[in-house]
């Protein structure tokens, strides 16, 4: 077990500057995920602590060791590809196995290690299968299972629940926060899906242009983004952005009659999510769109010169939403606008 | 499985048929010379005047010698070929190390050059090595002669791996050694068998170079033994013709036994399903 | 010597049946009346040459050859025979002569070997003296619509008895190919090459079987011939000019040559004297039926007596390197006239084919502004190179390097050193049994056509025109059928899938030597199988002459190579179907693309990848596919089929050994292909 800790890391393709100037702490025991839209580097960042890719700068710790120039044999960290990467030609019991095995441990204690992870994650009936002959869930868990056994000190995820369908995602998901607790290792969870990420996460990291643009307890950056590009990145349907007028004490929107405190100056963003906003009629806006999620509605609603709002309302608590609307907010956040 | 329309079948097995004719036809006029007296003409390859004559004096003990000396050549300069080619074709498919690029193109550069000049040089090169008229001095040049298309016919099966597999081999612990034997050999099997027919082949029809640089009869290969058929007045068809069934018979043989080898699936399961 | 302590003698020769049995037996009765050990070795004929030029001076060539006396001005300009101090007055003068140089003998002649005219006594009661009663038995037997005789008269060799009758001569006169005598043959060859008696492409085959058919009662042919028919056989002197003009065939002695590096000289030379002797001479006339070149022992078998009767005319076959040429210039202007053409014109075209082919070698010049310039060259590639990494800052790991070794050094040591030496041999040629520097004069001189024209067959342009368009025409060809069939035998339903594919890898697996020699009778244009199938196919006669015409012999050729090669290519493909993935086919169905499409688009752009090699490499083989063309059409017609790479082995083989200008050729052969390597992998990168 240990706590992972980058500092200036760097990873460069030729010219292409991949990850610049990367700094991270996950603590011992944390789940972390990785996010951010794709090419923003979380996938890279993933594989430099696997150490598959060469980090042109920068510093990588497990616990007090260093790590970056080490080869990935030597790091004691477990890694659950996207594609699973089972080795085809051999049994689940040997690709379970196979790493024990190259650590020449005896055969006994392979069998006992398989074992006990094939009884933990279901396996039992599998373990003389080719990989060709298993389902895509299946082979999921051979792939977890294949890091299960080594009890490594990090456990690494490159989005290991995109290949499964929704109602399979839902249930590995739950596996996987119990096998957390269960281990009680650090694991680095890579995905582009926010559910997954608010879901699983003790530390959500958010990726862009190979930098971390906000790191932190998922509730954080949920309620308090640093940044537009977080706040729009962190939560479904994501944060309304309206633009809005700071004058180094307040801020303000053009038809609220409402203030909100920021030391910015200029034209900001006034962010609200649209689980934080009720309707009343008025003039402000117009509704635009209805749309009925079980649950809830998401009504959509425009006023010339502003992007469309998304406001979520409890189903039940409401009756029919048409016409001119005005809008209050309970809680706002003022971000910078560039 | 989609179904085949009638005529489709129809049509793709008729040009089959037709291809198999033009591909026996040939083959058909050898059979016929080796159990002929005269040459065989006209268009039914049937043989003139029937004999044993031809096959039967296959069993001379030099054509038998010669056999079983090409099998042994053949076979041992293509396992050399393939363990040398196979370690150099992952090294550059997946290292990137200085030179990578320039070993590439010099290994399709030696294929460029026509053979023609090839034969007296490597003759002076064997002398001095000490290995002429030695069977490993032939092993030695036709497996060094197939490491250029077995490089880069390995290679490209290496850059349609997917990497996934060398990582994850790599993370959990294994060296390069580990991988490339535990992992990587199995998964290219078909690549190596495809690969092997051809080294084999390469070294089993050779004529030339086998020629020029063999003078002891006892290291006679098939070819060499063949060949003395021809003469400069004329020359024994019925013989040659006798010998090339004796010389093909290996190589069906051999593809008939690696050629699951050549249908079964690369990286079946590896992957995402 | 050989008394005095036993050794043991190597023996080569490229002897064939009766001839080598004979030939075998006598030499070990030799070898054990002196109490010697004798090893006696069979080499190719076709390898011969080649391997006495390198084994003899580097030590490990025979003590005693038996060869023919024709490559005897070759070896001794090489160094590589000694001479005989005791010739035995018993042989006939003629075989001697033959045997001789500068007044000095160098073999101990065996046997024999000349034309006779051979026919088949149960048809033919008195064979004809003349020329012209061999046109008259001809004329009256073409009248019957039956064939007469069968003279291979597009070759030199069989040409030269009227040649020589009527005063001429290949070499050693000036403008030798241009005389009243060589004009005054080809009008006889013309006559008699397009007479109705005759076979049309009298090739061996031809000539062989008519004669055991009894289709053909009369052949020009020599004591060979015996072994190869079992049909009754006579022979005479061939036919005469007229009474006063008997024919003068080229005599051949095969003869026993002392290697001048035999290991043991004094039990090398005996051996070489007791084949000659009369013990060995009468076996090899009784059992090898050869002719004897001792005035002592009788010929035995017919064929042997007509030689021996025809002893008085016999021209020995010259010892001139620049034979080979003559006949080369020669045989062009013979199959001019046997097309019609003026045996006037095709003299002096010979002529002057003649004489660019023994065009001066080049004069030697200073080498150190070469070594100076390669001196520089090399000193920047290094600096190129280092500087190349020092930009790149790739890392030095000699873990990475220790897998490309083994390979890499394998193929350095056995292909790149023998490159480097044979590529350098551009810069010099070959003056007797030394290098002479001639710089970059060859490849001015194949650039530039110092020679000739640029555009013609025999032009480096030329060729390079046609090896380009037959490397993309067998590409093509290899590519689409191999590709289509393999695909065909992947469908899962095809019956007979196991039986299919074995058949279908046939081609590759049978020798291509034997079966480029069964596609050249095929195309043969009177015996052969494709105009007798084209003939059924179209219900008429068809008689295209496939040599007589670029597009003709192309064709041939092509088809031939096509037949080679496609299995190759279908079994690399059939791998590379392997690699396919199902889902992806699965999904384009899905999505509802045609077959083609599926192919098109899912199919090719992931076999391309694992087919780029083999279509690389398939492509350079093609473009250096050398039997093919030499076996099917020779390069007919004129050369103008001819690969760059066959070109290339003329020069180094069959035109006076200019080794360098040949190596030159490979040079510029591979600087092509690697112009065309680099357009291919660029393609396989995308």
């Amino acid at each position: 077990m240990a706590s992972l800790s980058i500092r200036g890391l760097a990873v460069r393709y030729g010219a292409t500057s991949v990850l610049d100037g990367v700094d991270l702490e996950v603590a011992d025991g944390a789940y972390a995920i990785l996010i951010g839209p794709s090419g923003c580097g979380k996938s890279t960042l993933l594989r430099a602590i696997a150490g598959l890719e060469r980090p042109a700068a920068g510093t990588i710790h497990l616990g007090d060791r260093r790590v970056d120039a080490l080869s990935p044999q030597a790091r004691d960290v477990a890694m659950v590809f996207q594609s699973y990467a089972l080795y085809p030609h051999m049994s689940v019991r040997r690709n379970l196995g196979f790493a024990l095995e190259v650590r020449g441990l005896p055969r006994a204690e392979i069998d006992a290690a398989v074992e006990a992870v094939a009884d933990q994650l279901g396996l039992r009936t599998l373990l003389d299968r080719l990989p060709a002959a298993l389902s895509g869930g299946q082979r999921q868990r051979v792939a977890m299972g294949r890091a299960i056994v080594r009890r490594p000190a990090v456990f690494l995820f490159d989005e290991p629940l995109s290949n499964l369908d929704p109602a399979l995602r839902a249930d590995v998901r739950i596996e996987l926060k119990k096998l957390h607790r269960r281990l009680g290792a650090t694991f680095v969870h890579v995905t582009h899906d926010p559910v997954e990420a608010l879901a699983l996460s003790d530390q959500l990291v958010v990726l862009e242009g190979g930098r971390v643009a906000q790191s932190g307890p998922p509730r954080e950056l949920y309620d308090a983004p640093t940044s537009a590009f977080v706040a729009r990145f962190i939560g479904t349907p994501p944060m309304n952005l309206l633009p809005g007028l700071g004058d180094g004490h307040v801020a303000r929107v053009d038809g609220w009659n409402r203030s909100f405190p920021t030391p910015l100056v200029g034209p900001v963003w006034v962010g609200v999510r649209p689980a934080e906003c009720t309707l009343t009629p008025g003039s402000w806006g117009q509704v635009d769109a209805v749309e009925w999620m079980g649950a809830e509605r998401v009504v959509t609603v425009v006023r010339p010169g502003f992007p469309p709002v998304a406001v979520q309302l409890r189903d039940r608590d409401v009756g029919i939403v048409e016409g001119g609307v005005d809008l209050s907010v309970e809680r706002a956040v003022v971000l910078a606008r560039l | 499985m989609k179904p085949v329309s009638l005529p489709m079948a129809l049509a793709v097995h008729g040009a089959l048929l037709i291809a198999a004719v033009v591909a026996l036809y040939p083959v058909a006029w050898v059979l016929a010379m080796a159990v002929s007296v005269g040459p065989v003409t006209g268009v039914v390859p049937w043989p003139t005047e029937p004999t044993w004559t031809h096959l039967a004096g296959l069993a001379r003990g030099d054509v038998a010698a010669a056999l079983v000396t090409s099998i042994v050549v053949a076979t041992s300069a293509a396992l050399a070929g393939l363990a040398f080619s196979v370690t150099a074709a992952w090294a550059l498919a997946r290292f990137d190390f200085p030179g990578r690029d320039l070993t590439l193109a010099g290994f399709v550069a030696t294929q460029t050059f026509p053979g023609v000049v090839m034969a007296v040089p490597l003759y002076l090169m064997l002398d001095a090595l000490g290995l002429l008229d030695r069977l490993l001095g032939l092993v030695l040049v036709y497996a060094a002669t197939s490491i250029p298309f077995s490089v880069w016919t390995l290679k490209g099966w290496f850059d349609g791996l997917p990497k996934d597999l060398e990582e994850a081999a790599m993370l959990d612990g294994a060296g390069r050694f580990r991988t490339f034997f535990s992992v990587l050999l199995p998964l290219l099997r078909p690549a190596l068998a495809v690969t092997g027919v051809f080294c084999f082949l390469n070294a089993w029809n050779e004529y030339v170079l086998a020629a020029t640089l063999l003078s002891d009869p006892r290291a006679f290969t098939l070819p060499v033994v063949l060949q003395r058929s021809v003469g400069d007045y004329g020359a024994d068809w019925g013989a040659f013709a006798a010998g090339s069934i004796v010389a093909s018979l290996p190589v069906i043989v051999l593809f008939f036994a690696l050629q699951k080898h050549f249908i079964g699936g690369l990286t079946a399961g590896a992957v995402k399903g | 010597m050989g008394l005095a302590q036993a050794a043991d003698v190597v023996l080569w020769h490229s002897m064939r049946g009766a001839e080598a049995d004979a030939l075998e037996a006598a030499a070990h009765m030799a070898a054990t009346a002196q109490g010697d050990a004798v090893s006696v070795v069979g080499i190719p004929f076709g390898a011969f040459d080649t391997k006495l030029e390198t084994a003899i001076p580097h030590g490990n060539g025979p003590d005693v050859f038996i060869a023919g006396h024709g490559g005897l001005g070759a070896w001794r300009e090489l160094g590589l025979v000694a001479p005989v101090v005791d010739l035995d007055l018993a042989f006939w003068p003629v075989a001697a002569d033959a045997v001789s140089l500068d007044g000095r003998a160098y073999g101990q002649p065996l046997s024999l070997k000349s034309l006779v005219l051979v026919y088949d006594p149960t048809q033919v009661e008195s064979p004809p003296q003349t020329l012209d009663a061999l046109a008259a038995y001809g004329d009256a037997r073409a009248a019957k619509g039956e064939l007469a005789f069968a003279w291979m008269v597009a070759e030199p060799y069989f040409l030269a008895p009227y040649v020589h009758a009527l005063g001429g001569a290949f070499v050693g006169a000036d403008r030798a190919l241009e005389s009243d005598a060589q004009r005054a043959a080809l009008a006889i060859a013309q006559r008699f090459g397009r007479h109705p008696a005759m076979p049309a492409q009298p090739t061996s085959d031809v000539v062989r079987n008519g004669f055991a058919s009894g289709d053909i009662p009369i052949v020009f042919s020599g004591p060979w011939f015996a072994a190869e028919v079992t049909r009754p056989l006579a022979a005479v002197p061939l036919p005469a000019v007229s009474s006063d003009l008997p024919a003068r065939p080229f005599l051949t002695v095969d003869a026993a040559f002392v290697s001048a590096h035999a290991r043991s000289p004094g039990a090398a030379h005996a051996l070489a004297r007791a084949l000659a002797g009369v013990e060995a001479a009468r076996r090899l006339a009784e059992e090898g039926g050869v002719a004897p070149a001792r005035r002592d022992v009788d010929a035995v078998a017919p064929l042997a007596k007509a030689v021996v009767a025809s002893i008085d005319g016999l021209v020995p076959m010259p010892t001139d390197p620049g034979l080979s040429s003559a006949f080369e210039a020669h045989a062009r202007a013979l199959r001019d006239v046997l097309r019609g053409g003026d045996p006037a014109s095709a003299a002096a075209g010979a002529q002057r084919t003649f004489d660019v082919l023994t065009r001066p070698i080049p004069p030697a010049v200073a080498s150190w502004p070469y070594v100076l310039a390669l001196a520089l060259a090399a000193v920047a590639a290094l600096g190129a190179g280092f500087g190349h990494l020092w930009t790149q800052r790739k890392r030095l790991s000699s873990g990475d390097w220790l897998w490309v070794a083994p390979g890499a050094g394998a193929t350095a040591l056995l292909v790149g050193i023998p490159f480097l030496w044979g590529a350098s041999r551009a810069l010099y040629e070959r003056v007797g049994d030394g290098w002479r520097f001639v710089g970059l004069a060859h490849f001015g001189d194949i650039l530039l056509g110092g020679h000739g024209p640029l555009w013609a067959p025999m032009s480096f342009w030329y060729a390079l025109a046609v090896t380009v368009v037959w490397t993309a025409a067998n590409l093509a060809l290899h590519v689409g059928i191999g590709l289509g069939l393999a695909v065909a035998l992947n469908a899962p339903w095809i019956w007979g899938r196991t039986a299919f594919r074995a058949i279908l890898i046939l081609p590759w697996a049978v020798p291509s030597y034997l079966t480029a020699l069964v596609w050249k009778g095929m195309f043969h244009s009177q015996m052969g199988a494709i105009n007798a199938l084209l003939a059924i196919g179209i219900g008429r006669d068809v008689d295209i002459d496939w040599t007589g015409s670029f597009l003709a012999a192309f064709t041939a050729n092509l088809t031939t190579n096509t037949w080679l090669g496609f299995p190759f290519m279908m079994v690399v493909a059939l791998g590379a179907l392997a690699s396919v993935p199902k889902d992806l086919v699965d999904a384009a169905t899905v999505d509802g693309a045609t077959g083609w499409q599926r192919f098109r688009h899912v199919v090719w752009p992931t076999l391309l990848p694992a087919m780029i090699p083999a279509i690389l490499l398939g492509s350079v083989w093609t473009f250096n596919a050398f039997n093919v063309v030499m076996l099917v059409s020779g390069g007919e017609p004129n050369g103008a089929t001819e690969l760059l790479v066959t070109e290339s082995w003329r020069w180094a083989f069959s035109r006076g050994h200019r080794t360098g200008y040949a190596a030159a050729y490979a040079l510029l052969v591979m600087v092509v292909l690697l112009a065309w390597s680099r357009v291919t992998t660029r393609m396989g990168a995308r």
